[in-house]
């Protein structure tokens, strides 16, 4: 039994996926600025709750560890406390609780010896290099989207042009809060 | 008032370049449906000059295949200001105070005017707050290949608004977007 690799991310409808949450941009928080409502929160937990671990890379770390080991509640907890792994040759000592470094420079090795040690999902939000190179690499099983209905123009993009043609299964699609589409495919057979 | 709807084929990386060579397998009774439903309520095309260019020069000589009749007798619209002739059956251009035109033209009686393409251009009605509606019927594939995409980067923000949407068994979206009015 091997770990399945989830990917997360919120995106606007022309694919950004570019700091969410307030990090340095051209639209600082403009996830913020859309209602997804109660059920999109609590897609996000439930989202959340069922990972048994993070993977992610190092601007993500940065982000999230100046951020939740200052928060509380159940969303926070669990990040807090779930194993997080690092893609990144540059960070050392991660003081975020329960932290791993993957450090060799080469993730796409690292990441499928991680799928095959571990079981249940590694979760990966953000992480915008780190995903490129999954998808590039054929590790993803699964991607979250939750897409706000906003043409942003510009921004890092969830899918960037990659030369590989990959068909995807819709596993589940439902509108959270005002226009919010929450999509999950999952890779075909 | 006439609706201006633009219709897109997009994959989930936002492709929309050469919809012949990944659409077909998504094709199903649903998504005829939607695409009928689209045109039942049409009796106009507008296009840019691109697609104008690439059209006039097949449907005149193809006037046999499916939509052959219908698309060369249909009234279109042209955006361009460096087209000065428009050749094709019922065409005609519209440049200078091209909002303005466009304008005049919705406040007319008459059906939907529909575009099926020029990415262009309808990135240009949205922000002039000109379209209707951005119908978007959403592939579950990643094309990739470096192909034109719906959204290039660079370009300036625009809110929207989810008019509808809808899953079809194919993993198909079927989006409506409108650009949002507050």
């Amino acid at each position: 039994m091997a770990a399945r690799i989830v990917v997360t991310e919120f995106a606007s409808l022309d694919g950004v996926m570019e700091a969410p949450g307030g990090e340095p941009f051209k639209y600082p928080g403009w996830t913020f600025e859309f209602d997804r409502g109660d059920d999109g929160n609590q897609f996000k937990l439930d989202e959340t709750r069922q990972s048994d671990a993070l993977l992610i890379g190092r601007r993500t770390y940065e982000s999230f560890a100046g951020a939740w080991p200052q928060r509380e509640g159940p969303f926070a907890d669990k990040l807090n406390s779930m194993p997080k792994f690092v893609v990144s040759t540059t960070l050392k000592d991660p003081e975020w609780n329960n932290t791993t470094v993957l450090d060799s420079g080469d993730a796409t090795t690292q990441v499928r010896k991680l799928k095959e040690e571990l079981d249940g999902d590694l979760q990966v939000p953000g992480s915008h290099r780190l995903v490129q190179e999954l998808i590039e690499s054929d590790l993803v099983d699964q991607i979250n989207l939750m897409v706000f209905p906003v043409i942003l123009g510009t921004g890092k993009k969830v899918f960037e042009e990659k030369p590989e043609r990959r068909t995807l299964r819709l596993k589940e699609s439902k509108v959270v809060g005002d226009g919010v589409l929450v999509l999950i495919y999952e890779r075909t057979a | 008032m006439r609706k201006v709807k633009s219709n897109f084929f997009v994959s989930l990386d936002g492709v929309v370049e050469s919809p012949d060579k990944w659409h077909f397998p998504y094709f199903n009774e649903e998504m005829g449906a939607a695409v009928g439903a689209g045109f039942a309520t049409t009796d106009a095309l507008l296009m840019g000059r691109v697609l104008y260019d690439e059209w006039a020069a097949y449907w005149p000589e193809h006037a046999d295949q499916p939509f052959g009749d219908v698309m060369n007798s249909i009234k279109k619209y042209v955006v361009s200001s460096s087209l000065h002739a428009a050749e094709w059956e019922n065409s005609e251009i519209i440049s200078g105070d091209v909002a303005q035109k466009l304008t005049d033209i919705k406040a007319q009686d008459g059906g939907d005017i529909t575009m099926s393409g020029s990415a262009t251009t309808v990135r240009w009605l949205l922000r002039e707050g000109l379209l209707d509606e951005l119908n978007l019927l959403v592939h579950p594939i990643v094309v990739g290949d470096g192909m034109a995409r719906l959204f290039p980067p660079d370009e300036p923000s625009i809110p929207l608004e989810l008019l509808n949407a809808q899953t079809f068994k194919s993993g198909v979206l079927n989006l409506s977007y409108a650009a949002a009015t507050d």
